[in-house]
């Protein structure tokens, strides 16, 4: 069971019910999935695209059951690690039940697959699914033949609508004998049959072999040719016994069905699934074009196709932010009502410090941007669901492949304006190993939802309101511009060569369903919420404990300055004339201002973080960056939103001097120590461009390592970005001075 | 090659795969060895058809893994393709097989060759699938014959 699974699956009790759903991709195996295991259960591992193994708890009937949903699979024969990631699970009997979805209209191509599950002798119950769509297409399947064939429950469904879900159900409670030894066996011919049962007993009798039940099928996929068995196989054939035998099977298959003997191998298969296909379906005539076809003159128009594609992006970030923008507005008013009405309930001191410019000052912060987050994933759900996405990928093949991407790195890339994370999951799918590092490599320049807000803040300090959107519309710009430089920078040098061609199945169009999408949404979302709740309170509290300790004026301290001023000021008020008395009041409260501003900077620089900030600078001054900004880059490693919480934390000490409370006006009020303003426009977008390219958060850098094991390319992907960042905020900042801008 | 022969060998070749026994629901097939190879003269890569045209599958003449993922999504020899969009600039090509679309990059369509649909049948407008329906047709005959024998 691959490791992910154990960790999450807590619930793996004896007679828990362990159902896997296999299938090939667009079978509507995440709907079966949403279907048996009902709406909004938790869903266990990360939520992406099912580009991991997801896993629920469900009831079927009266037992428990774990429903495991794995990532879509054409056949055994693994192309993409997806595929990998589901055979292996498959192999490694993770599940007591396989529930194969196969979809009604693509019958034949289907079964190829479920051939195969039913070869290795796996307990399947096949769920014949989209059964409705393919009687409007005038398609129809006997499924009680094709259980007698296939010696294994066959349930017609209709998962969308929710038709026959009940049955499958049933079906899996059902005590049914062939669900424990299905015994099929396609027969490969006259010349393959006895060296494929030679070898597989080679196979059984090797004990140290945990699979030898599959030995069979195992023996087919040798002599086919399958690498990866092959290699396995290798690691328990300690005398060789196995691949002595593999070479002289082989040669003898060569002998008598000619140098493609792999491929005849292969064609009996599918004569198989052919002959059951036939004799199961009927198919009247297809009438006029589909209404599928009849979309796709348009949207993959050679010449219409990409402005469509860039005016539905258009459409999607604009409605992110429109619609967001009142839900954002009243969350920020309930932080801000939050910490007003707790200010000074909590004792005063260290403790509501830490409270409330810390933890509700953090977590706040991000938390605002969560209508975002929710709106851009519902917007990317429903182009993926329809089928829009795969369209996209289409059209954009040709670009892609310029860049020396491959065409199925289209779809991560657009999901990397979300969140990086789930995005570099989803490079999966791309199968061939050099395009999948290189996507690896470059998603994290695609900005995403939690550089949004340090753009936001920074456009709204330092530039003119008209040009604010027209700024921020520039930066996804300049993102893309960045990865399309980079990934042709990278493929030209470090991944010479032909990428693998595209093979892309594009789905018929479907009307997305309510619930599948709010579930896609709200998954992310969770996961979202998940790290505003631990990394970025985390940060905060880290970010907070750095800024205030070790402490230079201590409350005393600062308590017995304010007491001399005032003591100095009332015997001054005391003996002046009236008529000066008002002005000297006025000036004791500014010097008070200036004693408890005084104390906060000599705080923060004396802190920990003031004196990691003031190492920094020197490096980060060329960019225009004074200490305060170096320890929010720092902060942003944790998570990019964190730039935003550490300044609001280092500001907040000061703004009750100036005029406007908030971090905007401060920023923009912000002063060095001669009393220049501290930061320009220039000096803003000098760092908007650093905190697109730098180091990405550590979520991204861990599933960066994880994806990138066994590869050396992890510590490259680690610190090319920050090189990255460094050039190019050197240039646009010290050439901007040249020109004039400062 | 002349087209009923093609239709020919293919329901001889698919008769004796589907020699079926539904109670042991087991198949069994015998002669696999000596499929009859599409000739290769005739056959004309993907890559140079035309949008809207029909042909039948031929050969593939790809490296292994991709062979085997198109197999998998239905590329087999005999089946009817039909090019639904060619993208300009070597872009990729969109085809349909069977009851799926599916989008190719052009040097995979390279490596597939096709061989044109039978002279007799008119040309596309319902025409590669009725080509298609009526060799479906003579296999599903031929298969339910074998299948009758045996019962």
């Amino acid at each position: 069971m691959p490791p992910n699974v154990t960790d999450s699956d807590p619930f793996a009790q004896v007679d828990t019910l362990r159902v896997a759903i296999a299938g090939a991709p667009n079978t509507g195996k995440t709907t079966v999935f949403n279907g048996l295991t009902g709406a909004f259960q938790h869903v266990a591992n990360f939520p992406g695209v099912t580009v991991e193994t997801k896993a629920t708890r469900a009831r079927v009937g009266k037992r428990q059951a774990v429903i495991i949903d794995l990532p879509g699979m054409y056949s055994f024969t693994a192309l993409t690690e997806d595929e990998r990631i589901a055979r292996r699970f498959l192999l490694d009997g993770g599940a007591d039940i396989i529930v194969n979805v196969v979809d009604a209209g693509n019958l034949e191509r289907n079964l190829f697959l479920t051939v195969q599950l039913l070869e290795l002798g796996l307990p399947v119950v096949v769920c014949l699914n989209m059964v409705d769509r393919a009687n409007t297409e005038g398609i129809t399947i006997d499924a009680d033949k094709l259980s007698r064939l296939l010696g294994v429950p066959v349930i017609p469904t209709a998962a969308r609508s929710g038709a026959g879900l009940t049955d499958l159900k049933a079906a899996l409670l059902e005590d049914t004998p062939s669900l424990h030894s299905p015994t099929l066996e396609v027969d490969y011919g006259a010349y393959a049959n006895p060296e494929i049962e030679k070898l597989a007993s080679i196979i059984r009798c090797s004990s140290a072999y945990p699979r030898a039940g599959h030995a069979r099928f195992l023996a087919v996929k040798l002599l086919e040719g399958d690498s990866e068995v092959e290699s396995e196989l290798e690691e328990i054939d300690a005398r060789g016994e196995l691949s002595a035998a593999l070479t002289e099977y082989r040669a003898s298959l060569r002998a008598h069905l000619g140098e493609e003997f792999a491929q005849r191998l292969t064609e009996h298969r599918l004569g198989y699934v052919s002959g059951i296909a036939r004799m199961v379906l009927s198919e009247s005539l297809p009438g006029a074009p589909s209404l599928t076809d009849r979309i796709d003159r348009y949207l993959t128009h050679p010449v219409l196709g990409v402005p469509i594609f860039l005016l539905v992006m258009w459409i999607l970030f604009a409605a992110v932010f429109i619609l967001a923008s009142p839900l954002v507005g009243s969350i920020q008013a309930g932080v801000d009502w939050l910490q007003a009405g707790l200010e000074g309930r909590l004792g005063g001191g260290m403790i509501e410090s830490l409270a409330l410019d810390g933890i509700l000052g953090g977590v706040g912060a991000v938390g605002i941007f969560v209508p975002n987050i929710f709106l851009l994933f519902l917007g990317i759900a429903i182009l993926e669901d329809s089928g829009y996405l795969a369209r996209a990928a289409f059209i954009m093949e040709r670009g892609m492949s310029r860049l020396g991407l491959p065409g199925r790195a289209f779809l991560p890339l657009v999901m990397g304006f979300g969140c990086n994370v789930p995005a570099i999951m989803a490079t999966r799918v791309i199968g061939e190993r050099r395009g999948r590092i290189l996507s690896i490599l470059v998603i994290p320049l695609v900005t995403c939802s939690a550089r949004m807000p340090v753009y936001i803040l920074l456009i709204g300090a330092f530039f003119p309101a008209v040009y604010a959107g027209s700024i921020l519309w520039g930066m996804y710009i300049l993102s893309a511009v960045f990865v399309a430089l980079i990934a042709k920078l990278f493929s030209s040098i470090l991944f010479k060569g032909e990428m693998s061609p595209m093979i892309l199945e594009l789905p018929p169009y479907l009307q997305p369903t309510l619930n599948g999408i709010l579930l896609h949404a709200w998954r992310h979302t969770r996961h979202y919420l998940t790290k505003a709740f631990t990394f970025i309170l985390a940060g905060a509290v880290i970010v907070w404990f750095a800024v205030t300790f070790p402490v230079s004026v201590s409350n005393a301290e600062l308590d017995g300055r304010i007491q001399a001023i005032e003591t100095d000021y009332l015997a001054r008020i005391a003996s002046a004339p009236a008529i000066e008395k008002e002005s000297l009041s006025s000036e004791r409260d500014e010097a008070l201002g200036a004693a408890k501003l005084d104390a906060a900077t000599e705080n923060i620089l004396g802190s920990l973080a003031g004196w990691t900030g003031r190492i920094l600078e020197p490096v980060l001054s060329p960019l225009g960056f004074d200490w305060r900004i170096g320890i929010g880059l720092l902060g942003g490693v944790l998570a990019k939103e964190i730039v935003i919480s550490t300044l609001g934390v280092i500001y907040n000490v000061n703004v009750d001097v100036g005029s406007d409370t908030s971090l905007r006006g401060a920023l923009a009020s912000a002063t060095r120590g001669d009393g220049a303003p501290a930061y320009s426009p220039l000096t803003a977008f000098s760092l908007m461009i650093f905190v697109l390219l730098y180091v990405p958060c550590v979520a991204t850098l861990a599933v960066q390592r994880k994806e990138l094991a066994g590869t050396r390319w992890f510590p490259f992907a680690a610190t090319y970005t920050t090189v990255l960042a460094y050039i190019v905020s050197l240039i646009v900042y010290q050439g901007g001075r040249l020109l004039g801008f400062a | 090659m002349p087209p009923t022969m093609s239709l020919e060998s293919s329901c001889k070749r698919l008769a004796s795969w589907v020699a079926v026994s539904t109670e042991e629901s087991e198949i069994c097939s015998s002669n696999g060895a000596d499929v009859s190879q599409v000739e290769r003269g005739a056959l004309v890569p993907l890559a140079l058809l035309s949008e809207n045209d029909t042909c039948l599958i031929g050969d593939l003449r790809c490296r292994p893994a991709v062979r085997s993922r198109l197999l998998a999504l239905g590329f087999r020899s005999g089946t009817d393709v039909r090019l639904l969009r060619k993208c300009r600039g070597g872009g990729p090509i969109l085809v349909k097989v069977g009851n799926t679309r599916i989008g190719l990059a052009r040097s995979i369509c390279e490596t597939i060759l096709t061989s044109p649909v039978p002279a007799n049948a008119p040309s596309f407008g319902g025409a590669g699938s009725t080509n298609a329906s009526a060799q479906r047709k003579a296999l599903i005959g031929a298969a339910s014959t074998d299948a009758a024998q045996r019962d």
